[in-house]
């Protein structure tokens, strides 16, 4: 069984191709992750502005739970028309990147490996590899499908 | 079909277990990387070392390359025992063995490729090692990196 890492850009869209191409007919979770807001503006230096850290945006973090449902099954969506067997899943994370989490549920499913699309939304583009790909790869115990947006 | 990188270590001989259980069928090719006595000369430097490359370095290369194709032997005789239909290949390149690895995929147009990494039941991006570095680095394709036994 696969864990396929979506975030519904275009080299996760490869990554799909990839997976379907290199394990036709494989079981594959579909994962987008999703963080609440008060951890995105956490992240972005705002926890310290007039007492936001702690505040709850339940609505906002309802439309990013939603969003993040439309894209897990549009990634299922995809993956089925290529030829895995494909479940939408998502998640949420309080991390900085997705990766812990990413592998915390490839652990969970006993996965045979985690497909990873080596660039995706994140803005800070590492040198070589994206964030959440070199934070899967670095940390992993299992098995990793890297994909390249060039790839598929 | 895969690409196979195989050098005989415990962490390529997990990357074949790993292929197989996920692409079960799949055919494969196990690439042994060797290179020319000339080349290792040069590498270390020894460029400007008159005379004594040429016979020596024959015999060595028949050597190196008897070597690699007995490596090469062993690891699709193991991906074949595993249900991968594989067949083993090597190639001589000068210098770090990823270029060469890339170009046998370019040239087969290899699905994937899949890697062993050190490390000790995590892949570190220290402990990746160099080859399935610079591969991973430079691929336009997938690549599959499987850690290596816990007790690497």
């Amino acid at each position: 069984m696969l864990l396929i890492a979506y975030d519904g850009s275009d080299n996760a869209k490869a990554a799909i191709d990839a997976a379907a191409k290199v394990a036709p007919g494989a079981v594959a979770t579909v994962l987008t992750t999703w963080e609440p807001y008060s951890g995105t503006l956490a992240r972005a230096g705002a926890g310290g502005v007039s007492g936001m850290a702690g505040v709850a945006f339940p609505d906002l973090d309802e439309q990013a739970r939603a969003t993040a449902e439309r894209v897990a099954a549009e990634g299922a969506e995809l993956a089925a028309a290529a030829g895995l067997h494909a479940t939408a899943r998502t998640a949420e994370t309080n991390a900085t990147s997705p990766a812990p989490l990413i592998i915390e549920i490839a652990d969970e499913l006993e996965v045979d490996a985690i497909v990873v699309g080596t660039r995706g939304h994140g803005r800070v583009k590492s040198m070589v590899l994206g964030s959440t790909s070199h934070g899967v790869l670095g940390h992993a115990t299992r098995p990793v499908l890297l994909v390249p947006p060039t790839a598929g | 079909m895969l690409l196979i990188a195989y050098d005989g270590s415990d962490h390529a001989k997990a990357a074949i277990e790993a292929a197989a259980k996920l692409m079960p069928g799949a055919d494969a090719v196990v690439v042994t990387v060797w290179e020319r006595y000339i080349d290792g000369l040069a590498r270390a430097g020894a460029v400007g070392i008159g005379g004594i490359a040429d016979d020596a370095g024959a015999d060595f290369d028949k050597h190196f390359e008897a070597h690699a194709q007995r490596m090469a032997s062993e690891g699709a005789a193991a991906a074949n025992a595993r249900g991968l239909k594989a067949t083993p290949r090597t190639e001589a390149g000068p210098g770090a063995p990823a270029a060469t690895i890339l170009n046998v995929a370019d040239h087969l147009g290899a699905d994937a490729i899949v890697l062993g990494s050190r490390g000790h039941g995590r892949i570190s991006a220290l402990l990746l090692g160099s080859t399935s570095n610079q591969v991973l680095h430079h691929a336009a394709r997938p690549v599959l990196v499987v850690p290596g036994p816990a007790d690497d």
